[in-house]
């Protein structure tokens, strides 16, 4: 697998963009020069260290109120990471679940799973988010846990043809005709082959959320301090007097984004999976 | 997935979409005449839609509606460009007693309809203000007034429960006169189409959300304005505000924030005018409880701030810092009280005689609108010891909270005095016991806004100077600056400034200096 990856191009650069991400996320303590948060009204809008009126004492620049863009940028990838994965993992977790269900049994229970799972589809996920956030505090784990209610259907929708897919091979026939429960089917024959499909999902689904954390901070609702669609926000006003605010925060959104995609694209093509 | 993609891109999409925005603006060429003897079309971009055009009919007393409602129609007394109080629709008046005004009405004036402007013209818009359900802004700038008599066709008795020091301000700003026969007779939905007042334009057109349309009426009582046509833009986006006066699509756009400003200096034909306003920012400071109970810890965080640094580099100069209630320019504004200027060291001092040397911990809201400068001032309080937990809310939720008692201990606010530039427009809202948006309640401050409505100026600026002095003590908000009132132009008109009163003012005459 390993050999394959760095043969695409694609996938290896994004792959690397994505453990710089996860290595930037995890040490955020040791790598930022500066606390993101101490501002210094006196050194505000600095702009970056090579260009003339710079200072690599702030190598990024530095926002309105003076504080460091590098280190908010640095602190800001573990927000865009933990609720990527905790929102990506929860949906999953609900999803899979109804998903195997509802396409193993058919019937009622599909009937029943998807429809609820087509009205939650039906709402504009973003429009949903921010219904809500009005209604709870927005915390890491109430953010995620909008996201989550915004797009679960998703992850079961995509899964459920999947499973569909599956159920009508031989092998679960034949597992049928020798007896196997269903229960014992769903776990042994058709959950291994949903894997494929789910790490797909799972690897774009972090993209999408981060995303839309991004959207949710840029308008308003952050759950940090630190986040990267904030600042994208705040740095809005000085786009044309300080360029570098709004287009770091945009860069490292779209970059990670971007390369989410590249692996996932990867990831389907090696795993073959077909996604509708 | 190709949903994943298009995600990607909108970033991009949108600044893209930003330059065709700015670029497309250019396409337009100025129709300005150079002299200043006459202007062929004045163009105004406004910060928001104008939502009625019928003086007596909007929700919120809201300076997009009055200003442009203010050029069709007349007040009867008016701010010149000194900030003193001048006949307008009246040529003068007198207080015949603590609560009865006689106003003497200029004669020969018109509508733009013919009707002749009387005296039942005055009663019957100030009934229609008294009892209008449409305005409750409205009805907030004339509370107290008891009834209007029209003594004759040309002398109007302004009748008061008590006696209305501000009477004249008031007068001078939002209560606009319209015409009783008109007005009676046509429907509130239809008459905020088509007003008719006694003003210097006339309306042309009206595209709700995009534009309002005036020509000039010729025979205006002033004499002829010295504006042709005249057109309010809706551009709500201050940097589309000020591309389109950049790239000559307006010719002034209003309310440009601080940090923005910087954007037209050295822009050839653009200059800034800028004058400090009536609104001001401060920080409500909750004594109902500990530790903001202990006014030693609300003088601490007074002089925690450094106030003078945020306005030098977040308001880029355009703010004046704050000791007391009131801007300089105001009635009322104590000279002799000294400022909260920065010194840490002390507010350590103060919280260590207050018991906290350890600092504490305390919730303040913020509209997201001010939580850059919240920021700002909860890193300066951070640094003495007190960590503000910010609460970040909608602008109206955070209103809602103020009016509904369920503000955090410290909230940050802006309050505009209703333009009255006196402190009786602060006084009682905010710092009264019954105050609709008072945190504070002190038995003196109670009896002196008993004692400043008079209308006599001594005993008021007695009164003020006292009042001033406590609120400066007792320091029931962390004062923090006047804000300043900047608007874009292009040159070439000197005769539009930025005014103190918070107003738009381009009824220039032929005539006027």
């Amino acid at each position: 697998m390993l050999k394959k990856l760095l043969k695409n191009p694609k996938a290896l650069v994004g792959s690397m963009i994505i453990l710089t991400f996860v290595f930037v996320a995890l040490f955020a303590s040791y790598l930022a020069p500066h606390n993101p948060n101490t501002q210094v009204l006196s050194k505000r809008l600095i702009p970056p260290g090579w260009s003339q009126k710079g200072n690599w004492e702030y190598p990024l620049g530095t926002d309105a109120l003076g504080r460091d863009l590098l280190s908010r940028l640095i602190y800001g990838s573990r927000v865009s990471l933990i609720i990527g994965i905790l929102g990506a993992g929860a949906c999953v977790l609900i999803g899979l679940p109804l998903a195997l269900l509802a396409g193993y049994y058919r019937g009622w229970v599909d009937e029943v799973i998807m429809r609820i799972a087509d009205v939650f589809l039906s709402i504009p996920g973003l429009l949903l988010a921010i219904a809500l956030v009005a209604l709870l505090e927005p915390t890491i784990l109430s953010v995620t846990l909008i996201f989550t209610l915004a797009s679960w259907a998703w992850a079961t929708r995509t899964i459920r043809g999947e499973v569909l897919k599956i159920r009508e091979i031989e092998f679960v026939e034949a597992a049928k005709a020798a007896g196997a429960g269903n229960l014992y089917i769903i776990a042994r024959h058709i959950l291994p082959n949903t894997v494929g499909i789910t790490i797909v999902f799972t690897a774009l689904w972090v993209a999408i959320i981060i995303l839309f954390e991004a959207s949710l901070s840029f308008l308003g609702f952050s759950c940090s301090d630190t986040s990267w669609g904030w600042d994208l926000a705040n740095g809005k006003q000085y786009i044309s007097t300080a360029w570098w605010i709004s287009t770091f925060s945009g860069l490292a959104i779209f970059l990670v984004v971007l390369a989410l995609n590249f692996l996932g694209d990867w990831l389907r093509d090696y795993l073959d999976v077909k996604l509708d | 997935m190709s949903r994943v993609k298009v995600s990607g891109f909108i970033g991009v999409m949108v600044m893209v979409l930003t330059l065709i925005g700015v670029w497309g603006e250019r396409g337009f060429q100025t129709h300005l005449a150079q002299a200043a003897e006459e202007y062929e079309h004045l163009r105004i971009g406004l910060s928001r839609d104008v939502t009625s055009l019928d003086p007596l009919g909007y929700p919120s007393l809201d300076r997009p509606e009055f200003n442009v409602q203010q050029c069709m129609f007349d007040l009867l007394l008016r701010r010149n460009e000194e900030g003193k109080i001048v006949g307008h629709l009246a040529t003068d008046y007198k207080w015949l007693n603590e609560k009865t005004m006689r106003i003497n009405l200029r004669k020969g004036i018109t509508f733009q309809n013919g009707e002749k402007f009387t005296a039942a013209d005055v009663k019957w818009s100030f009934e229609d203000m008294l009892q209008s359900k449409r305005s409750p802004g409205l009805i907030g700038a004339v509370k107290g007034i008891e009834k209007i008599v029209a003594v004759d066709d040309y002398t109007v008795d302004i009748h008061t429960t008590e006696p209305i020091p501000t009477l004249p301000s008031k007068l001078s700003c939002y209560t606009l006169m319209v015409s009783s026969k008109q007005r009676a007779n046509v429907d509130p939905s239809v008459y905020a189409n088509n007003p008719i007042g006694t003003g210097p334009f006339k309306l042309v057109e009206w595209k709700k959300g995009d534009r309002v349309v005036l020509e000039r009426n010729e025979n205006y009582w002033r004499g002829v304005p010295k504006i042709k046509k005249l057109t309010f833009f809706t551009i709500p986006d201050a940097s589309t505000r000020i591309a389109a006066l950049k790239s000559g699509t307006i010719d002034i756009a209003v309310d440009i924030p601080p940090s923005l400003a910087k954007e037209l200096k050295g822009v050839s034909d653009v200059e800034i005018t800028a004058v400090p306003s009536v609104r001001v920012n401060w920080i409500y400071l909750r004594g109902d409880a500990p530790p903001l109970k202990d006014k030693r810890v609300r003088q601490a965080m007074n002089y925690a701030v450094n106030k003078e640094e945020v306005i030098a580099t977040l308001l880029e100069g355009y703010g004046l810092a704050m000791n007391q209630a009131v801007p300089p320019s105001f009635f009322g504004y104590n000279p002799d009280l000294k400022p909260y200027t920065y010194d840490p060291e002390k507010a350590k001092q103060l919280l260590k005689e207050a018991g906290y040397q350890k600092g504490f911990s305390v919730r303040f809201e913020v509209p997201s609108l001010w939580e850059e400068m919240a920021r700002a001032v909860a890193g300066y309080l951070t640094a003495v010891g007190i960590d503000c937990k910010m609460e970040i809310k909608d602008l109206k939720a955070a209103y809602a909270d103020v009016l509904e008692r369920k503000a955090s201990p410290m909230l940050l606010f802006s309050w505009g005095n209703w333009s009255l530039l006196d402190i009786d427009g602060t006084l009682s809202d905010v710092f009264g016991c019954e105050g609709k948006w008072s945190y504070f309640c002190h038995p003196r401050i109670q009896e002196l806004i008993k004692e400043l409505r008079t209308i006599d100026p001594q005993k008021r600026q007695k009164a003020a100077m006292e009042t001033e002095r406590i609120l400066h003590e007792e320091t029931p908000m962390i004062f923090l600056f006047t804000q300043y009132d900047i608007h874009g132009k292009r040159k070439g008109i000197p005769e539009f400034k930025a005014r103190e009163d918070n107003t738009i003012w381009v009824n220039w005459v032929k005539g006027d200096k």
